[in-house]
C-alpha cells in the first residue's frame, strides 16, 4: 500500500470512535469588561491615562512631549458617573525645597499644579506622570481636561494640548 | 538733556524777573584750547523787545575778559538777585528795542561748582578732558538768557590740538582746518535753533560698537572697559530702534562721552553726544540699559523738538525720553524687557518717593520739588505709556511724529492735546487727572461668580486691559472703562485667569481682595505659579535698579515677594 492511500486512514484512526463535534459558533454577546478609552491626542499635551479593576479607576495625568517649565496648573473634570477617591500630585518639578503644590477640589473638578519657588531656579523637564487620581467610576464616565496654564520661568507661556478619556465597555 | 539744573537754579529767582530779556537771534562762539588757559570769544545777535537800561547774565566759569553792547565797553557788577552767580551787565547808555550785538571774551580755566553741591563740577579741563555743559548758573560760557531759554543758530570753531577728538554742535564738523603747527579749527554749524550747547575734546581712548549705527565712546581712565563696551553696543543697537518710531536720527553718528565721578549728573543727552559719569559704568552698569537710550532720546526730545521754558518743558524732555528708551527697549528685547522697564518706572514713582512727597507731573513748583524725578521721569514716562495704549501705537507713532515737528520751543500743553484731538482722541481728560493732578489709582479686584469686580479708589477715569484666558486655552483681550467705585465686568462662563493691565500700561497699584491673583474665582496652582514667578520681588532701593516688583504678589504687603506670600496661596 502506498503511503498515498495510508494517510485518510490514519486521520480516522485518530478520531478514533468519538464522534466529529460540532462546529463552535462565535458567541454572539460575549461578556464585556468595561475600560478606560483614552483619547488620541498627538503633540505637546497633558493626557488622561488610565486602568480599571472593577469600578476603581486609576487616572495618570501625564505630560507627553513637553517642554520643560517652571509651573502649571490643570483642571481634571469629571462627569456625574465617577467619584474622586485620591488625588496626588507627582513631585515633577522637583522636592518640597524647590517646589510647591496645589490640589484643590471641586464638584466634578480637580485643580492640580505645581511650580517652582523662585524664577531664578529656572525651568525643569516636564515629562511622563504629573499627577495620580482614583476614582469610582462607572459606565460612560467621562474625564477631561482643561484650563491648562503652564510657564517657563521667563513668564513666557507653554501651549500644552490636552487629551482625556472614556469609561467604556 | 538735564534742563533741570539750568532750570531748577534759575527759579529760585525767577519769581520776580520771569520774561526773557532778550531773545539771542544768532551766536557765533570760537573756543581756544590750545594754550593753558581756555580763551572764548562769542559774537552774538539779540533782539530786545524794549529799551533796558541793564541786563542780567550767567557769570562765566572763566572771567571776563572784554564785554560789550553794540560795541560799547558795558560795566558789570554782582547781581543782587542772586549775587554768587549772576552779573548785572550796565551798558552806557539804554539799549533796545530792537536788534543788538553782544560780544564778549573770557579767558583763564574754568572752574564749575555745582550751585547744588559746590563739591560738584559741571565742567572739566584737565587731564586729557575738556568738557563744557550748557551754559548756566555756575556753567556759563555761550550766552544765554537768564530767565528763558531763547533759541539762537550759528557756529562754533574750536581750536585744539590736531590730535584731539572735538565734539560740540549738533553733530560731526563740518569743516576741520589744519593749521600745519599741530593745532586744527574744527567748524561746528548750529543749523537747529538751540539753548543748549556742550563741548568735549580731548584723546580720550575712542570704543566703536559694531551694531547697525555708528556709535564711538570716548573712555575717560575711570571707566571700565566692560561697561562702556555695553554702553556703546546698547546704543549701536539702540538707535535703530528709536529710529523706528521717531524717525531718522539726526546725526551721522553718536558719542558717548565719560565724565569725571565729580560731574554734577550721572547722564546728560546733548544733540548727537551723551554725557556719562565714569562711575555709571561700573556699580551702577544697571543703569546703562535705559539710560543711554535715554539721554540719546534727548536729541529727538530736548533738541529737535521741546518746550518754552514752561511748566511742561521737563515733561517734554524728560518724560518723553524716558518713555521712548524703553520704547525702544521693546523694539530691540521684546513686549516683556518693556512691560518690566514701565513697571519699574511706576513702582518707583508710586512706592519709591518719600512718605507724603508727590508733584504733579506739569506744575507750577514742580521742579523745586523733591518729588521732581519721581513724577518727570518715572510717572511721566508711564503715562505717555498710558495714551499710547489708549490711542493705539499707530495714532501715538502719528501723535510724535507732529509734536517732533513743531521744533524746539514749539512743544505745549495745548499742541500736545491738539495732536491727539488730530488722531480724534480727547485727551484733556488724560491731561487733567495724570498730568496736573497728583496721585495714582488703587485698584482692588475679585470675582462674583463670573463677574470681575474692579474697586477703583479715587476720582480716576481709566481704560485698563484685560486678558481673559478661557479654559479651552481661548484668549481675549478686552479694555474696559472704569471710573471710581466698585466696576463690574461681565466676564462669562470657563474662565481660567484674567490678567488686568499685563503689560502695565498704567501707573496704578493693583491688589486682590484674597490671595486668587489670577482672578478665576479659585485659588488654586495657577495662583501659585503667578506668586512663584515675582518672588524675589521686592521694593527697590535706588532708582532704576528693577527690584521686579508687583503689588499684586506681594499678599502680605511687606514689600518683598516671596515665601510668606507663596504660603498664604497654599494655605487650606
Amino acid at each position: 500500500m502506498s503511503s498515498k492511500h495510508l494517510w485518510p486512514l490514519l486521520v480516522f484512526a485518530a478520531c478514533g470512535a468519538e464522534a466529529v463535534p460540532e462546529p463552535v459558533e462565535p458567541n454572539p454577546d460575549p461578556p464585556k469588561i468595561a475600560t478606560f478609552v483614552a483619547d488620541d491626542g498627538t503633540g505637546p499635551r497633558l493626557s488622561l491615562e488610565g486602568t480599571l479593576d472593577g469600578k476603581r479607576l486609576t487616572l495618570s495625568l501625564v505630560a507627553r512631549d513637553a517642554e520643560p517649565l517652571f509651573g502649571f496648573r490643570a483642571w481634571v473634570r469629571f462627569s456625574d458617573e465617577a467619584t474622586l477617591v485620591d488625588v496626588k500630585t507627582v513631585p515633577v518639578l522637583d522636592d518640597s525645597s524647590t517646589a510647591l503644590y496645589l490640589v484643590v477640589q471641586e464638584e466634578g473638578a480637580v485643580s492640580l499644579g505645581g511650580t517652582r519657588r523662585r524664577a531664578d531656579v529656572g525651568d525643569v523637564a516636564f515629562d511622563g506622570p504629573v499627577a495620580g487620581l482614583t476614582f469610582e467610576a462607572n459606565e460612560d464616565a467621562r474625564f477631561d481636561v482643561d484650563g491648562v496654564i503652564a510657564k517657563r520661568a521667563d513668564g513666557s507661556t507653554v501651549q500644552l494640548g490636552t487629551t482625556g478619556g472614556t469609561v467604556m465597555k | 538733556m538735564k534742563r533741570a539744573i539750568f532750570l531748577t537754579v534759575v527759579s529760585c529767582f525767577v519769581a520776580s524777573e520771569a520774561r526773557a530779556q532778550f531773545d539771542v537771534r544768532t551766536q557765533h562762539v570760537r573756543v581756544d584750547l590750545t594754550g593753558g588757559d581756555v580763551v572764548i570769544d562769542v559774537d552774538a545777535e539779540v533782539h530786545f523787545d524794549q529799551s533796558v537800561s541793564s541786563i542780567a547774565m550767567f557769570r562765566p566759569f572763566a572771567p571776563f575778559t572784554s564785554l560789550t553792547i553794540d560795541g560799547v565797553a558795558a560795566e558789570r557788577s554782582a547781581h543782587p538777585l542772586a549775587p554768587e552767580w549772576l552779573d548785572r551787565v550796565t551798558p552806557p547808555t539804554p539799549v533796545g528795542p530792537g536788534a543788538a550785538t553782544i560780544t564778549y571774551r573770557i579767558e583763564g580755566r574754568p572752574t564749575c561748582p555745582a550751585p547744588s553741591n559746590p563739591a560738584a563740577a559741571l565742567c572739566w579741563y584737565a587731564d586729557g578732558r575738556v568738557i563744557f555743559t550748557p551754559s548756566g548758573a555756575a556753567s556759563a560760557w555761550y550766552l544765554v538768557d537768564v530767565f528763558e531759554g531763547t533759541f539762537f543758530t550759528g557756529s562754533i570753531a574750536v581750536v585744539a590740538p590736531s590730535d584731539h577728538m572735538v565734539l560740540a554742535g549738533q553733530d560731526v564738523p563740518s569743516r576741520v582746518e589744519d593749521h600745519g603747527d599741530g593745532t586744527s579749527t574744527f567748524h561746528f554749524d548750529i543749523d537747529l535753533p538751540t539753548s543748549i550747547l556742550g563741548l568735549y575734546a580731548g584723546t580720550l581712548e575712542r570704543v566703536e560698537g559694531s551694531g547697525p549705527f555708528p556709535v564711538v565712546a570716548h573712555r575717560g581712565p575711570d571707566a571700565p572697559i566692560e561697561g562702556v563696551t555695553e554702553a556703546v553696543e546698547r546704543a549701536s543697537e539702540g538707535v535703530p530702534a528709536l529710529e523706528a518710531f521717531l524717525g531718522t536720527y539726526p546725526a551721522a553718528q553718536a558719542n558717548i562721552v565719560t565724565v569725571p565721578r565729580n560731574f554734577a549728573f550721572g547722564g546728560m543727552g546733548m544733540h548727537g553726544t551723551i554725557y556719562i559719569a565714569d562711575y555709571i559704568f561700573g556699580p551702577y552698569a544697571f543703569i546703562l540699559r535705559a539710560g543711554v537710550l535715554h539721554e540719546l532720546a534727548h536729541t529727538y526730545w530736548g533738541h529737535q523738538a521741546s518746550g518754552t521754558g514752561d511748566d511742561a518743558t521737563a515733561f517734554f524732555s524728560e518724560g518723553f525720553a524716558e518713555y521712548s528708551a524703553w520704547r525702544a527697549i521693546g523694539i530691540a528685547e521684546g513686549r516683556a524687557a518693556r512691560r518690566d522697564g514701565v513697571r519699574m518706572n511706576s513702582v518707583w514713582y508710586m512706592y519709591g518717593r518719600p512718605e507724603g512727597v508727590d508733584a504733579p507731573v506739569v506744575g507750577r513748583n514742580t521742579g523745586q520739588s523733591p518729588a521732581y524725578v519721581f513724577v518727570t521721569y518715572h510717572k511721566a514716562s508711564s503715562v505717555l505709556r498710558t495714551l499710547e495704549a489708549a490711542v493705539g501705537e499707530a495714532a501715538f507713532d502719528r501723535v510724535l511724529g507732529s509734536l517732533q515737528a513743531l521744533g524746539p520751543g514749539g512743544l505745549t500743553i495745548d499742541a500736545f492735546v491738539e495732536a491727539f484731538a488730530a488722531e480724534g482722541y480727547d485727551a484733556t481728560g488724560d491731561v487733567t487727572q495724570w498730568l496736573y493732578r497728583t496721585g495714582f489709582p488703587r485698584l482692588e479686584a475679585r470675582t462674583e461668580g463670573e463677574t470681575l469686580v474692579i474697586d477703583v479708589d479715587g476720582e480716576w477715569q481709566l481704560r485698563v486691559p484685560l486678558e481673559i484666558r478661557r479654559r479651552d486655552g481661548t484668549v481675549e483681550q478686552r479694555v474696559v472703562g472704569l471710573r471710581a467705585g466698585p466696576n463690574a465686568i461681565a466676564l462669562g462662563a470657563g474662565v481660567s485667569h484674567v490678567a488686568i493691565d499685563p503689560d502695565w500700561t498704567l501707573v496704578r497699584a493693583l491688589k486682590s481682595d484674597g490671595t486668587d491673583v489670577t482672578f478665576d474665582g479659585v485659588v488654586d496652582a495657577a495662583d501659585l505659579l503667578e506668586v512663584a514667578l515675582h518672588a524675589g520681588g521686592a521694593m527697590p532701593s535706588e532708582r532704576r535698579r528693577d527690584g521686579g516688583y508687583d503689588p499684586l504678589y506681594d499678599l502680605d504687603g511687606d514689600g518683598i515677594i516671596g515665601n510668606a506670600d507663596l504660603a498664604s496661596v497654599a494655605a487650606p
